[in-house]
């Protein structure tokens, strides 16, 4: 007869045990830490024919030198930095990624700290040296469906492998989630404001308070793939009283015009698409992003709808990856399109070419102008 | 009109013979480089792998993290040669289908996109043969000329 003392003594004895023994199987396979480098520096020059305002005609600028490290001290754990310089960003803007991930498995892995917004897989091309192009689709560049990057929790994973499913559910903190400027005549990411202007929109939200705040929300990515050759997703969005300004035209002193504070809820949910044969690839993706501002002081309470769309093809020679794309763009009845052909010429892993054409089609002024970059990448 | 037509005739002759010496002379370098890369690398994993040969899809596969797992449910575990290895560049080209810069692109973006971190890398052949040696899930490549005492040789397809 064994008294309860005796099992529990007993189970206690095989818990211990098999506590002990998991660690001896563990180290049939001895893992070694892994730690890598690798950065880049990419300088760019901007042309563009007859821009209006108080914009540059052309520039040049070191317009991106990022550095990631990563560390592996085991097999499922990695942490992660990515540290980006760009012209006008502050430090806290910089810090692109700092994040550790723990892989229970590979459908199931978690993420804690600064990442990607993993909603876009366009989002995923934002270094220079990964993205095909010497810019950036609306949807990446311009930050108006979700932020580049957010501090917080994320839950992700794949499953299967030649039909894999993949999710990815996160939520947290944010920054710049409304445009921000980049490029050295600093057109990108302000086109909305340009075209605005253009059309005598009689009020424009502040860019730069937008980035200040810190916003909370979350989201959710889901998609599938079929081997290589054919990869879908869906995604959305959504926060709560993200904050952000606007600036209305006084009609009685032009010199200063009314800044208004705003608390902004938006839901933005898009479809991603991709399809590969061969060299031949074609990406695209559609956004919608539902947005409402709110200032209940001065009774204001206004939709600011953004719709936006692109497609992409490119062909991969091994060297050389010419691409096309064309996008649209409507940012609340201000719309326009931009059509944009190059080539990205990679002699030698260390060194990336890109020259660019963009022309930007608008009802009132269409603008055209040309990209150079070279990256040098370790 | 006669020398004219014998110096025709001679050039002639003279320029299909060319020919043949340089079609002699490609296939001969041809057979060469391919028998030098067929014989440039083995591929090797653990004794105790009951793996007995790949094919180059699922070579390329386990390098490239595509497959994470041997029949058995062990983790694969690859290791590759530094970037500057003779030996990696013509793994690339043969199993891969690619130069070893563009394997370093893959990587360089599955880094930075997070979908993924390169294989460990080594430096020689005795350093791969070692992890190999080490790690049951294990599979690396190593010149045709190294030893592979201690380790399985597996064909690739």
């Amino acid at each position: 007869m064994y008294n309860t003392t005796t099992l529990s003594k007993k189970w206690m004895t095989l818990a211990v045990a098999a506590f002990c023994l998991t660690p001896a199987v563990a180290q049939e396979t001895e893992w070694e830490a892994q730690t890598r480098i690798t950065g880049y520096i990419a300088t760019e020059a901007n042309y563009f024919h007859d821009l209006e305002g108080t914009y540059k005609q052309y520039g040049v600028s070191l317009s991106e030198a990022g550095l990631l490290t990563s560390y592996q001290p085991t097999s499922n754990i990695t942490i992660k930095g990515v540290f980006v310089y760009r012209p006008d960003l502050t430090i806290d803007q910089m810090i692109n990624e700092a994040n550790a991930e723990w892989k229970a498995t590979s459908f199931l892995n978690v993420k804690v700290g600064r990442f990607l917004t993993p909603l876009s897989p366009m989002n995923t091309y934002y270094y220079a040296p990964v993205n095909n192009s010497a810019t950036l689709p609306f949807v990446i560049s311009h930050h108006e469906f979700f932020p580049l990057n957010m501090d917080a929790v994320s839950i992700n994973g794949v499953v299967g492998e030649n039909i894999r499913f993949d999710y990815d559910l996160f939520a947290g903190g944010y920054r710049n989630a409304l445009w921000l400027k980049t490029g050295p005549v600093g057109l990108f990411g302000t086109e909305d404001e340009y075209y605005g202007a253009l059309e005598k929109i009689g009020y424009k939200l502040n860019t730069s308070s937008a980035n200040q705040a810190l916003s909370f929300g979350g989201g959710a990515h889901a998609g599938v793939s079929f081997d290589e050759y054919f990869t879908i997703g869906a995604n959305v969005m959504l926060s709560d009283k993200e904050k952000a300004s606007t600036t209305f035209d006084n009609p009685y002193d032009p010199a200063n015009p009314f800044i208004i504070d705003l608390d902004v809820n938006r839901i933005a949910y898009g479809l991603n698409f991709k399809a590969k044969y061969n060299n031949l690839q074609l990406l695209g993706e559609v956004w919608k992003n539902e947005m409402n501002f709110k200032n209940e002081a001065f009774n204001l309470d206004n939709d600011y709808n953004v719709n936006c769309s692109f497609i992409e093809v490119s062909n991969n020679f091994g060297k050389l990856i010419p691409y096309v794309r064309f996008e649209y763009h409507d940012a609340a009845g201000v719309e326009y399109n931009r059509y944009t052909t190059g080539i990205n010429y990679k002699p030698i892993f260390e060194t990336t070419l890109k020259l660019e054409y963009l022309y930007y089609q608008h009802d009132i002024k269409d603008i055209n102008g040309f990209v150079a970059s070279v990256i040098y990448s370790f | 009109m006669a020398l004219w037509h014998r110096l025709f005739i001679h050039s002639n002759h003279s320029s299909h013979t060319m020919k043949q010496i340089f079609s002699l002379l490609i296939l001969l370098t041809v057979g060469t480089l391919m028998s030098l890369q067929a014989q440039s690398f083995k591929v090797i994993v653990n004794n105790d792998n009951a793996v007995t040969s790949l094919t180059k899809k699922e070579a390329s596969d386990f390098f490239l993290k595509k497959k994470s797992k041997w029949v058995t449910g062990t983790a694969v575990m690859p290791v590759d040669l530094s970037s500057s290895s003779a030996v990696r560049e013509s793994f690339s080209k043969q199993v891969h289908g690619k130069t070893t810069a563009a394997i370093r692109n893959f990587w360089q973006q599955a880094a930075f996109s997070g979908a993924g971190t390169a294989p460990a890398e080594k430096a020689t052949d005795a350093d791969v043969l070692e992890y190999v040696k080490k790690n049951p899930g294990a599979i690396g490549y190593v010149s045709a000329a190294a030893s592979t005492a201690g380790v399985k040789t597996v064909p690739i397809k």
